[in-house]
């Protein structure tokens, strides 16, 4: 029973180490900040320095939660699967191949041009009204949907056939869901933001599709 | 820890949440259109790649069954209907080629719906079927199942805080990480909110354009970025300090409010998940409090 009482927990190597290695890798984060490593070196010892703040954070959780949190050996399972899926999903440099666990990220890389996507609906030459994506789904991915136009978009500026001929007829597509005024051209703009005090705007156009 | 001896009613509440905006999403596409896109458009992930994709998007009779299938299963999950696994597994199914469908289209899978997508997941092995439903034999089960302190209805909502909580987490840690401080001091945020007012939405919001007049915005918005970073990075310890919890809700609830309005983003599940497991969750501490206060004798 005393034993028991005053044998060390098996685990308390474990924030010893993580924190020695977490240094280590601090100072190389440090390095690429300064940019004393750049290019693919730099993305490595980044992403080296993301998975090992996730283990420290998994095994802070391993420490806090209280495994009778999870009634039955299946929902422990399950979480665990859970958990393992979303860190794999985060931290694997392939987007997608687990999904439905991918990448959460937003806005994590600074970016001294912004650019994006304009469809205008033309008639007569007049700009009438902007193309309604969210005519295929309202709430879901109309925006990931628009980012799919812009990288089409921006291969149709770069002289990519094939992105041209599938723009113009997702376009066409999404057009004839669009429930608004008569228009005879779809208008595609590049849009691009920079500067900060004041950020400027500047789009041209890149392709004109027939309604 | 947060849901320690939550109630039935609240794990039922995460059910018509999760299902209720899986259903929303359902019946506000138009499988149609996704179907007239071209095929070429189509990249699958993940599980996805196994399935016969083109040939399912290319017919619109089995894209409609299987979007009236999703909607109808969600519709008896969010009612709690039974028997609770099977229907709720089955409806889970549908949801995930749903969106998986959607976002085969999309070229990249990003992260939207996927906290929903995990909910629904931990819902189908809970007993999430015995609170907030009309049928009152469902209610009556409850009664006997949960001893006092145990964790019968808080565990799922504990595990999906938990995941919710670490997602949370990865997104500060790799704006901090990836990032760096240029993202905080080159004034990219003042861009994208310039971008994001400018672009197409559904929302249309145009708050950002005025913002970026006002004086000391340039300061203001990356401190506050910052500041919503930490708090994300965070994330985890709500699920264990109360004083943390409320500090990180402060933050979190007025900054998913002021993405729709700065940038017409608007993780709307993601707000409403919030609200269920981080606004006053049953942490146990009140009932233990009683528990140990010593009982005053009888004068």
């Amino acid at each position: 029973m005393a034993a028991e009482a005053t044998a060390p927990h098996r685990w308390t190597w474990l924030p010893r180490v993580w924190g020695g290695v977490a240094v280590v890798l601090l100072g190389g984060w440090l390095a690429v900040q300064f940019g004393l490593v750049a290019d693919s070196r730099a993305y490595l010892f980044t992403w080296l320095a993301e998975s090992w703040v996730l283990l420290g954070v998994a095994i802070w959780l391993l420490r806090r939660v209280r495994a009778q949190a999870f009634g039955s050996r299946l929902q422990r399972l399950v979480v665990a699967a859970l958990l393992i899926a979303v860190f794999l999903g985060q931290l694997s440099p392939l987007r997608g191949t687990f999904y439905p666990f991918t990448h959460w990220s937003m806005y994590t890389s600074p970016a001294a041009e912004v650019e994006y996507a304009r469809f205008l609906l033309v008639s007569d030459g007049e700009v009438v009204e902007e193309l309604d994506i969210s005519a295929l789904s309202l709430l879901a991915s109309n925006r990931a949907i628009l980012a799919r136009l812009h990288v089409l978009l921006r291969a149709t500026d770069d002289g990519d056939e094939q992105a041209e001929n599938d723009l113009e007829a997702s376009l066409r597509t999404i057009s004839r869901f669009h429930d608004g005024t008569d228009f005879d051209t779809i208008e595609g703009q590049r849009c691009s933001v920079t500067g900060d005090r004041p950020v400027r705007t500047t789009c041209r156009t890149v392709l004109e599709v027939s309604a | 820890m947060i849901h320690a001896d939550a109630s039935a009613e609240r794990l039922g509440l995460l059910r018509v949440v999760v299902f209720g905006a899986w259903l929303v999403h359902l019946s506000t596409t138009s499988v149609r259109g996704y179907a007239e896109l071209p095929p070429e458009l189509i990249e699958p992930a993940g599980l996805l790649r196994w399935l016969p994709m083109e040939r399912i998007v290319g017919s619109p009779p089995i894209l409609v069954g299987l979007q009236v299938a999703g909607i109808v299963l969600s519709i008896l999950c969010l009612l709690g209907a039974r028997p609770w696994p099977p229907i709720a597994a089955t409806a889970t199914v549908a949801i995930l080629w749903h969106d998986g469908m959607i976002k085969s289209f999309q070229g990249f899978m990003n992260h939207a719906q996927v906290a929903i997508l995990v909910a629904s997941i931990l819902l189908v092995i809970a007993p999430a079927a015995d609170g907030l439903t009309p049928w009152r034999e469902h209610r009556e089960r409850r009664a006997d199942r949960q001893p006092p302190g145990q964790w019968t209805y808080g565990s799922t909502l504990f595990a999906t805080a938990l995941v919710l909580s670490v997602a949370y987490s990865m997104i500060g840690i790799r704006r901090l990480l990836f990032g760096g401080w240029a993202t905080f001091t080159d004034g990219s945020i003042l861009r994208w909110v310039a971008a994001r007012t400018d672009e197409y939405s559904v929302y249309g919001f145009r708050v950002g354009e005025w913002l970026l007049d006002l004086p000391g915005i340039a300061v203001l918005l990356p401190l506050g970025m910052l500041v919503v970073t930490l708090l994300e990075a965070l994330s985890p310890l709500a699920l264990f300090e109360d004083r943390f919890r409320r500090l990180w809700l402060a933050g979190l609830l007025p900054f998913h409010v002021s993405t729709l309005l700065l940038m017409n983003i608007f993780f709307w599940e993601n707000l409403l998940l919030l609200l269920v497991l981080f606004v006053a969750p049953r942490s146990g501490k009140s009932e233990q409090k009683t528990l140990d206060r010593p009982r005053s004798s009888p004068a």
